[in-house]
C-alpha cells in the first residue's frame, strides 16, 4: 500500500504543531528548573550567613537567630508518613472495593462522591478540623491540647484519600480482565485473584498513588497549620503525636510574611523551601526508579 | 457412544442477557479422548468451553439453561465449589496469559492456592508440568525469570503446564495454537496426543486440519446449534449435515 504524500503546507503546519508542543514541553520542565534556582538564589545567602552547624540545629528560633531545621523537616516527615499510613490501606481498599468488588450502580455513586472530597478547600478542612477533631482528639488522648500532629495527622489523611483511591483504582482498571479470567481458571476465589494477580500487576500504578499522596500531603499548608499546633520542638518519642508539631510549609507561611525582605530569617525560609523541594523530589526519584525496575523486569508491561 | 462419557451436556443453552448463544447442545464427551468443537467464528464455542468449568459464570448477565454433568455430577449443584470444579477442568486460553510473575510462580500458582504444598513438591510438580507440556528444555535454567519474557509459543505451553500443574481431569483448549508458529503447534500437539491417556480434552482448534490431526470426535457447531458430531473419521469422511460438509470442505478449499 502507497501513503498518499503529504501536500506541502500540510507538511509546514505539521511542522509548527510539532515545533509549538516541544516548546510547551520544554518550558514545563524550564519553569521547574527556575523555580529551583530561584530558591538556591534567595537560599544561599543564608548558608553564607549561618553557620551550617546552626541550620543543622534542633531548635527552631528565628528570634534569636537559631534557625535549626531538623525539628520542621521531622514535623513534615511525622505528619506525611503518619498520613500515608493511615490512608494508603483505607484509600488501597476502597479503591478494590470500587473497582473490583462494587457493582456498577455503587460505583457510579461513589466516584463522583470522591472527587467532592477531593474538590473541598484546605481552609474548610482546617475548620472542621479546630472545631470537630481537635476537641475529640483532645478529649480521648487525654493531651492538654486537641491542636497535635495527629490532628494534622487525621485531616491529612483524609485530603491524601481522593488522590490516592482515584490513582490506584485507575491502576486496577488498567489490568486486563484476561488476567483475572486465568486466575479464576487456575482455581483462584475472588479475592486470592485480587491479592496474588490484581494487586501485583496494578503495583506501579499503586506506587504512583502513594507518590502523589505523599506529595499531597507534605505540600499541605493550610490545613496542618490551622490545626497541627505549630510549636518548632523536635517530635520525637512515643507521645510525638500527640504534641503539637511544626511543618516546613506551616513555617514559611506563617514567618514569610513578617520577616524584613533580604534579612538573614527570610533566606533560611528559603532554605526552608529547597530543603522541602529536594525532599519532595527525592521522594518522587525514588518512586519513578522503582516502577522503572519493574517495568524492565516485565512487571508492568500491561499498564503501559 | 463412548465407552465411559465423562461430561454429559443434557439440552444446555446460554444466554447473554436476551441474547441466546448457544442452543440447546446434549452432548457426551468421553474420558481419555480428544473432542474437536468445530465451527465458524461465533457459533459459540468458546462459550460451550467457558461452561464447562463455569468461567461462563463471570459473564454480567449470563444465564444457562440444562444440565452439565462432570462423573454425572450436576457442575451447577449448590453443593459443588466452583473452585475445586476449576482444579478438576483447567482451560488454556487462545492468547497465552502468563501472570506477572516468574515462569515458576506460574507453573506453582494454581497448586499453591489449594493446599499447603512443600516447596520442593511444587518444584517437582513444576518441573513435570513443563516437561508435560513439551517446554521444560527451553526454561529449565530461567525458571525465575518473568513469564511474559518468553516467546508466544513457550508462553502457551507454560499456560498448558499451568493447568496440568492443578493436576486436571479434563484440559480445555480454545484456539491455543492460534498464534503459534508451525513448530511450536506440533509440540503442543504432542503434547495433547500425549496428555489424553490419562485426560478428558476439549479443543477447539483454530483450524479444521488441527482437528483432523488430533481430534478422536469432532462436534461441529453452527450459530450456537450443535449440527452433528461423531468420530473425526466419520464426520471428515461421510457428513451427515450438508452444512458440515460445506464448511469442511471449504475449509479444504
Ligand atoms: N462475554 C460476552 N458477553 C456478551 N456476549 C458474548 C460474550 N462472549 C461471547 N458473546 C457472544 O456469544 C456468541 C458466541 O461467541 P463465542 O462463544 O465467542 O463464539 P466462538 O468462540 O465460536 O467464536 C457471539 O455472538 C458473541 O458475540
Ligand atoms: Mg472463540
Amino acid at each position: 500500500m502507497q501513503i498518499p504524500a503529504v501536500p506541502k503546507d500540510v507538511d509546514w503546519r505539521e511542522f509548527f504543531i510539532e515545533q509549538l508542543i516541544r516548546l510547551m514541553g520544554v518550558s514545563a520542565i524550564a519553569f521547574v528548573l527556575l523555580i529551583f534556582l530561584f530558591l538556591v538564589r534567595e537560599g544561599v545567602p543564608a548558608l553564607l550567613e549561618v553557620p551550617l552547624s546552626n541550620l543543622l540545629g534542633q531548635r527552631w528560633y528565628p528570634t534569636f537567630e537559631i534557625y535549626g531545621l531538623v525539628p520542621l523537616i521531622l514535623g513534615s516527615l511525622l505528619v506525611t508518613v503518619g498520613a500515608i499510613a493511615i490512608s494508603l490501606p483505607l484509600g488501597l481498599a476502597t479503591a478494590i472495593f470500587i473497582g473490583e468488588i462494587a457493582p456498577e450502580w455503587v460505583r457510579e455513586i461513589l466516584k463522583p462522591a470522591i472527587e467532592i472530597i477531593a474538590g473541598i478547600p484546605s481552609v474548610v478542612i482546617g475548620f472542621i478540623g479546630i472545631q470537630i477533631v481537635s476537641p475529640l482528639v483532645r478529649e480521648f488522648s487525654g493531651a492538654p491540647t486537641g491542636l497535635t500532629a495527629l490532628t494534622g495527622v487525621l485531616l491529612l489523611s483524609y485530603m491524601a484519600l481522593p488522590t490516592i483511591i482515584s490513582i490506584a483504582e485507575d491502576a486496577l482498571d488498567a489490568v486486563p480482565d484476561s488476567y483475572r479470567h486465568a486466575a479464576y481458571a487456575l482455581s483462584a476465589t475472588k479475592w486470592q485473584t485480587i491479592w496474588r494477580v490484581v494487586l501485583p500487576a496494578a503495583r506501579p500504578g499503586i506506587i504512583t498513588a502513594v507518590m502523589l499522596g505523599v506529595g499531597r500531603a507534605i505540600g499541605e499548608t493550610m490545613t496542618v497549620m490551622m490545626v497541627a499546633g505549630n510549636a518548632a520542638r523536635m517530635p520525637l518519642g512515643f507521645d510525638a503525636f500527640l504534641r503539637p508539631v511544626r511543618t516546613m510549609t506551616a513555617t514559611i507561611a506563617a514567618e514569610m510574611g513578617e520577616v524584613a525582605r533580604g534579612s538573614t530569617h527570610y533566606h533560611v525560609l528559603f532554605v526552608v523551601g529547597l530543603a522541602l523541594f529536594v525532599l519532595t523530589f527525592v521522594i518522587n526519584l525514588a518512586a519513578a526508579l522503582t516502577i522503572f525496575r519493574e517495568k524492565r523486569g516485565g512487571g508492568g508491561r500491561f499498564l503501559a | 457412544m463412548p465407552p465411559t462419557a465423562k461430561i454429559v451436556l443434557e439440552d444446555v443453552s446460554f444466554y447473554y442477557g436476551q441474547e441466546p448463544a448457544l442452543q440447546h447442545v446434549s452432548l457426551e464427551i468421553a474420558d481419555k479422548e480428544i473432542l474437536a468443537i468445530i465451527g465458524p467464528g461465533m457459533s459459540a464455542k468458546s462459550t460451550l468451553l467457558r461452561i464447562l468449568n463455569r468461567l461462563s459464570d463471570l459473564a454480567t448477565e449470563g444465564r444457562l439453561e440444562g444440565r452439565v454433568l462432570l462423573d454425572g455430577k450436576d457442575i451447577h449443584d449448590p453443593d459443588v465449589s466452583v473452585t475445586q470444579l476449576r482444579t478438576r477442568v483447567g482451560v488454556v486460553f487462545a492468547v497465552p496469559v502468563p501472570l506477572p510473575l516468574s515462569i515458576w510462580d506460574n507453573v506453582a500458582y494454581g497448586p499453591q492456592l489449594r493446599r499447603g504444598v512443600s516447596k520442593s513438591e511444587l518444584d517437582s510438580l513444576v518441573e513435570k508440568s513443563l516437561r508435560a507440556a513439551a517446554v521444560w528444555d527451553e526454561v529449565e535454567d530461567r525458571l525465575h525469570e518473568p513469564a511474559m519474557a518468553l516467546s508466544g509459543g513457550q508462553q502457551q505451553r507454560v499456560c498448558l503446564a499451568r493447568v496440568l500443574a492443578l493436576e486436571p481431569e479434563v484440559i480445555l483448549l480454545d484456539e491455543p495454537c492460534s498464534g503459534l508458529d508451525p513448530i511450536s503447534t506440533m509440540k503442543v500437539e504432542e503434547a495433547l496426543l500425549t496428555l489424553k491417556k490419562d485426560h478428558c480434552i476439549v479443543i477447539v482448534p483454530h483450524n479444521v486440519q488441527q482437528a483432523s490431526r488430533i481430534g478422536d470426535r469432532v462436534a461441529f457447531l453452527m450459530g450456537g446449534e450443535l449440527v452433528e458430531h461423531g468420530s473425526a473419521e466419520q464426520v471428515f469422511t461421510k457428513p451427515r449435515d450438508s452444512r458440515t460438509d460445506d464448511y469442511i470442505t471449504g475449509r479444504f478449499g
